[in-house]
């Protein structure tokens, strides 16, 4: 007898833990809850924040997008500016929310509280994340749009600053650096503040460090003023754990500030930018009709490696290829690639065919009946998980091994 | 100046009054979110965190979405609190499931249905896990689970009805323990179990 997915929810719905009496919630009105409202409300001033804890720090994102976005940046200002490498760590604490003078302008000069927790919906761990709108689903350039914003709004301000609506130096008149991209959103702002350059990059990196920001590179661009523009890229996480330049929706997500001398003080120019990334077409996914997936795996000099697999590694297969986003339209060179697997889905109103291969660009195209569908990210996710679905090793591909377990339907 | 403070005054207290409204119709909904999801304990902190989170940005939100503006949020505060934990007791957990694994299965973690579907559904990928949270827990209806998670609705859809599968197939895979644990309940769990009889309409 087998489990129907019917009975299977039901059974779930029953294991709920507060139904089946494994825990009980508390319902309002009660005394903690209005202490807790109470406490909420209360968090006005800097003086009333309380510590945040470290739980909420933001370290979720991919590790493989950091290095993405460390490598894209670096390589961007090294090409313009020649500028020097800078990773210094963080010296604040976690994400205490923090007090900082509003830049002056038609806001306002009200004090007000920076955005400490990237917990926000505004993740961008979140495709579509939620927000005042009143249309649940979101366009990825709506979803990338408003995570610029939000990254904007969290940039650290240096003390004393006020914003202009231009740029104050020749310098900062033009984009600092940006991904050779069709698809960039970017919001600037600029502001003029008092001390020096270095002071003021030094306090923009520990407060970048205090609102969830870390610093993902640097550089010194020669400007047609004369005076040198320092740049900071600030990231949303952390990136020993991940960063958060990278959703569904989105890629590329950085904060890009540049820093000269001005006639006062400093001059400061933030550029708040993403790369929209297409929408996944309806067609690419793949249909849980599929009953099996026929392998292609090529690995030169070794022969191709053919497999047909049926059962549930065919839908753990179909739900690697389901979660990959699309491809950002990034400006990329890349090898040819010599590895790849060919997975041909099949099963009713069934006929995708996915390639990919296990290279650092990572494309993975999609065709679903016959034509070509956006092209996605995660070549290496879709390369190891086939090379584990056959039991063979993605680490040495100098040789074919004998899969460790036999799939369910021979191959030819 | 006396009017800037006036006009202050009275946008904090419209701010005020209709956050007291929006905590107080979504309290409930939030706490049995994070009671099931971490417990009584550390349930309150969660929903706390929620909550000072839109008492911040509280112009980001309006009021038709603020519901589940507020999930979403609340999904990331527990995705980020249950890495933290995992985290801090990894070494701890694998020396328990060791054990455990050593001494086979707890009689008592067996005792009941809900108790060992829930173990069931821990083996599950976390995206699908919370699939089945959002929806037959929160009885939230896919395009909503969605939005919380921040994908589009056909990918949500796909994800559940993969979800689904996988867990009806590893109960399957398991339903000698499932009808053992069963047979000590009175809730007919083994019925139920096989697809018997009492089929409900599905939520949509």
């Amino acid at each position: 007898m087998s489990t129907s997915t019917r009975a299977a929810r039901r059974l779930l719905r029953a294991a709920d833990p507060i139904k089946s009496g494994a825990e009980r919630a508390p319902q309002w009105p009660n005394p903690a809850a209005r202490e807790t409202l109470r406490a909420v409300m209360a968090h006005t001033a800097p003086t009333a924040e309380r510590p945040r804890r470290r739980t909420l720090a933001t370290r979720w994102l991919v590790p493989a997008a950091a290095a993405a976005v460390v490598v894209a940046v670096s390589i961007t200002i090294a090409v313009v500016g020649g500028g020097r490498p800078d990773s210094a760590p963080n010296t604040a604490g976690p994400g205490l929310p923090v007090i900082m003078p509003a830049p002056q302008g038609p806001s306002g000069s009200r004090p007000t509280l920076s955005q400490g927790d990237s917990t926000g919906p505004t993740q961008p761990q979140t495709s579509q994340p939620p927000t005042g709108s009143a249309a649940p689903t979101l366009s990825n350039r709506e979803v990338t749009q408003r995570a610029v914003s939000s990254l904007l709004a969290d940039a650290p301000v240096l003390p004393g600053a006020a914003t202009v609506d231009h740029a104050p130096v020749a310098g900062l008149k033009d984009p600092l650096q940006a991904p050779v991209a069709d698809n960039l959103v970017q919001q600037t702002r600029w502001w003029t503040a008092p001390g020096t350059v270095d002071a003021a990059l030094q306090y923009l990196k520990s407060q970048g460090g205090a609102t969830g920001l870390s610093v993902h590179g640097g550089g010194s661009l020669g400007s047609s003023s004369g005076e040198d523009v320092e740049i900071l890229v600030l990231v949303r996480g952390d990136p020993a754990a991940g960063d958060g330049a990278s959703s569904d929706a989105y890629s590329q997500l950085a904060l890009v500030l540049g820093v000269t001398r001005s006639a006062t003080g400093v001059a400061v120019r933030v550029d708040a930018q993403a790369v929209v990334r297409p929408a996944r077409s309806e067609a690419e996914h793949i249909p849980d009709g599929v009953t099996s997936v026929d392998i292609v795996v090529t690995r030169p000099p070794e022969s191709p490696v053919h497999r047909v697999l049926t059962g549930e590694k065919v839908h753990d297969l179909a739900q690697v290829v389901d979660e990959l986003a699309t491809l950002p339209p990034l400006a990329t060179s890349c090898p040819a690639a010599a590895r790849s697997v060919q997975l041909t889905f099949t099963g009713a109103d069934v006929d995708i065919v996915v390639e990919a291969g296990p290279g650092a660009c990572g494309a993975v195209t999609v065709r679903s009946g016959g034509e070509f569908q956006p092209t996605l990210a995660g070549g290496p996710q879709v390369y190891a998980a086939v090379m584990a679905a056959l039991g063979l090793s993605s680490a040495n591909d100098g040789a074919i091994e004998t899969p460790s377990r036999a799939p369910s339907v021979s191959g030819s | 100046v006396l009017v800037v403070r006036a006009e202050e005054s009275v946008e904090s207290a419209g701010a005020v009054a209709s956050f007291e409204t929006l905590f107080a119709a979504n309290y409930d909904d939030l706490m049995r979110y994070a009671v099931r999801r971490v417990g009584a304990d550390a349930a309150g902190d969660v929903v706390a965190e929620v909550f000072l989170i839109a008492w911040r940005r509280r112009g980001d939100y309006g009021p038709d979405a603020a519901r589940l503006w507020l999930f979403g949020v609340a999904h990331n505060v527990l995705a980020n609190e249950q890495r933290a934990q995992r985290r801090r007791t990894d070494l701890r957990q694998r020396a328990q499931v060791d054990l455990g694994r050593a001494s086979g299965p707890d009689p008592a973690d067996l005792a009941t249905t809900a108790v060992y579907v829930r173990q069931v559904l821990s083996t599950l990928p976390w995206r699908e896990q919370e699939a089945l949270r959002l929806t037959e827990w929160e009885q939230l209806e896919p395009a909503e689970a969605a939005t919380v998670v921040g994908c589009s609705p056909p990918a949500f859809r796909a994800r559940l009805h993969r979800a689904r599968r996988r867990l009806a197939r590893r109960l399957s895979d398991s339903e000698g323990q499932l009808a053992g644990a069963a047979a000590t309940t009175s809730s007919g769990a083994s019925r139920l179990a096989t697809g018997g009889a009492d089929e409900e309409d599905p939520p949509k």
